[in-house]
């Protein structure tokens, strides 16, 4: 069986916008019940807020054991609700199908300026 | 029954001023409450004025003097430069308004509040509207005597708070005395418990050495800094330089300059406490910048920044003991914290014990609550007040009125300015019994 997991709408509905800022899992891996996948970066002005955007940073995590087949982002690629942002399997070796549903998991939201000061300059 | 007429009356002590026309904040034909203010105008006192800080100008806003029907008077003013720029004399016994059908008590000399900010710069000069410019410090007071003053230097809530989206009238509607309040800038220089006792610790020999740091090294190396990276530099160092807890105020009244001392109470917003501020890596003074600010700076002013600074990571323990130092520092005075909103509107987590220990260390929301019990011990130790607006967020309902998690609703604030006035009242603040 393959599921897909798409951009939640984080409350903004279709204005919310997500940068994918961290990936923790390899295309093949096994997830484990609360294995994180992915930091999105989110801002559910959808960008057009410049005065204290409400940006927020949310780490997608995996609540049933898959097996992740592919990531449809890159770090630092930008992506909106609904966008595609990883396929996975029950299964470790099932052939490619439709996906049938959403994997379950939880966002939590996360402490993330650390990244600013040691990003290259 | 004859229209009540409503005055200027005397202002200053009778010591002429002038002031720009009258601009009104409603209609004519208002039906009107006595407390309420409905005219606006710009007093000018001069650079030799004990308000040479704000460049002299004074916003006055007038009550009506009495419910009833507002009929606005004839006036001097002819528009435009003219409704803004203090031309004309103050005449105390101009009558600028009638109130048909008053109901007591009436007051032909109304009630009046002022309202004044510190400009950053003086070429950021804008006067379009009421309070409007760039401004590092805003305050509002009622024109009598026996204020009793509050600070607030926390976030941007605060100005939600406080001077909320009508220019501190709302709070004034509900303090039932003369109260002074003070709004101060959050940008970029966030006040931290540790920032905030570090400004009051600084000796004009530090400040100078941190004006002259950053005149040698700012866009020393690298990339030119651009226009706005220089304002950055600027507002930074105009943070560095000031300590807003131990600014006194001048007051204007109806019977004249008044030294309005030092705030009796300050309120700080535990938002402010960011998990991670950074030091200076030769003068070891601590920064601390909005998330949305680091992310806007250019390279010049990035490079900058990492070059002199390094992180630094601050547990609960730390702030707690920044908080203690910062009362310890402040006898006498109470100390109000806007404790955090702790829960936030994408968490789904429904099974913590199966999160591993980086993303437990990580939680904003735990983190959130761990420094709101942090404040709870701080309560208790009679260190600080806790204005509680986690749980008039979790009352009124996240989804409905903090819908990004971050921006409120306006009967949020209001739930939350009201809380606040009704903590300064107990406390015996004056003027700050709510109005019954």
């Amino acid at each position: 069986m393959f599921l897909v997991l798409t951009m939640p709408a984080f409350g903004g509905g279709a204005r919310a916008t997500g940068l994918a800022a961290r990936l923790h899992a390899e295309p093949g891996q096994p997830l484990r019940r609360g294995d994180p996948l992915i930091d999105l970066v989110v801002d559910v002005s959808g960008g057009l807020a410049r005065d204290c955007p409400p940006v927020s940073t949310n780490r997608i995590i995996v609540q049933e054991a898959l097996w992740l087949r592919q990531f449809h982002v890159l770090p630092g690629e930008r992506i909106k609700p609904g966008d595609r942002i990883a396929s996975f399997s029950v299964e470790r070796d099932a052939p490619d199908e439709p996906p049938v549903r959403e994997p379950r998991i939880e966002i939590a939201t996360i402490l993330s300026h650390s990244d600013w000061w040691s990003e290259a300059e | 029954m004859r229209p009540l007429a409503v005055r200027l009356g005397e202002l200053n002590g009778g010591v002429p001023l002038r002031r720009s026309g009258l601009k009104w904040l409603v209609p004519d034909g208002h039906r009107c409450q006595a407390d309420e203010l409905v005219a606006h105008c710009t007093i000018g006192l001069g650079a030799d004025s004990p308000f040479a800080e704000e460049r002299g100008q004074v916003e006055l806003l007038l009550t009506a003097g009495a419910a009833g029907i507002l009929r606005h008077g004839e006036q001097r003013a002819a528009g435009g430069f003219l409704d803004r720029m203090p031309y004309f004399d103050w005449d105390a016994d101009e009558s600028w308004a009638h109130v048909e059908n008053a109901t007591a008590p009436a007051h032909e000399v109304p009630r009046c509040m002022f309202l004044v900010g510190r400009r950053f710069t003086e070429i950021a000069n804008t006067r379009a509207l009421l309070l409007n410019g760039w401004h590092d410090r805003t305050r509002a007071w009622w024109g009598e005597s026996g204020h009793g003053g509050l600070l607030c230097a926390g976030v941007c809530e605060q100005e939600a708070i406080v001077r909320g989206f009508d220019d501190y009238r709302s709070l004034f509607a509900l303090a039932a005395g003369p109260v002074h309040v003070v709004h101060g800038q959050d940008e970029p220089l966030v006040p931290t418990a540790v920032t905030l006792r570090e400004q009051l610790e600084r000796t004009p020999v530090e400040r100078l050495a941190i004006r002259e740091d950053i005149a040698r090294t700012f866009g020393a190396e690298g990339p030119a800094p651009s226009a706005e990276e220089w304002m950055f530099a600027a507002a930074l160092l105009n943070g560095l330089e000031r300590s807003p807890l131990t600014d006194t105020y001048p007051l204007l009244t109806r019977a004249g300059y008044s030294d309005g001392g030092a705030a009796d109470a300050i309120c700080l917003s535990s938002t402010a406490e960011l998990a991670e501020t950074a030091r200076h890596r030769s003068l070891g003074y601590t920064i601390a910048l909005h998330g949305f600010t680091l992310r806007s700076l250019g390279p010049a002013a990035r490079r900058w920044l990492r070059r002199s600074f390094e992180p630094m990571q601050r547990s609960i323990g730390s702030i707690a003991a920044d908080y203690r130092a910062l009362a310890a520092a402040l006898p006498g005075r109470l100390l109000f914290v806007v404790n955090s909103v702790s829960s936030f509107a994408y968490e789904s987590i429904a099974d913590y014990a199966s999160l591993d220990d980086a993303t437990m260390a990580r939680l904003a929301s735990v983190r959130a609550k761990d420094l709101n019990l942090a404040l709870h011990d701080l309560e208790e130790d009679h260190r600080l007040c806790i204005v509680d607006a986690d749980a008039i967020a979790a009352d009124l309902g996240m989804a409905r009125h903090l819908p990004d998690g971050i921006h409120g609703s306006g009967a949020f604030y209001a739930a939350v300015r009201a809380e606040l006035v009704r903590q300064l009242g107990n406390w015996g603040v004056p003027g700050f019994a709510i109005r019954r």
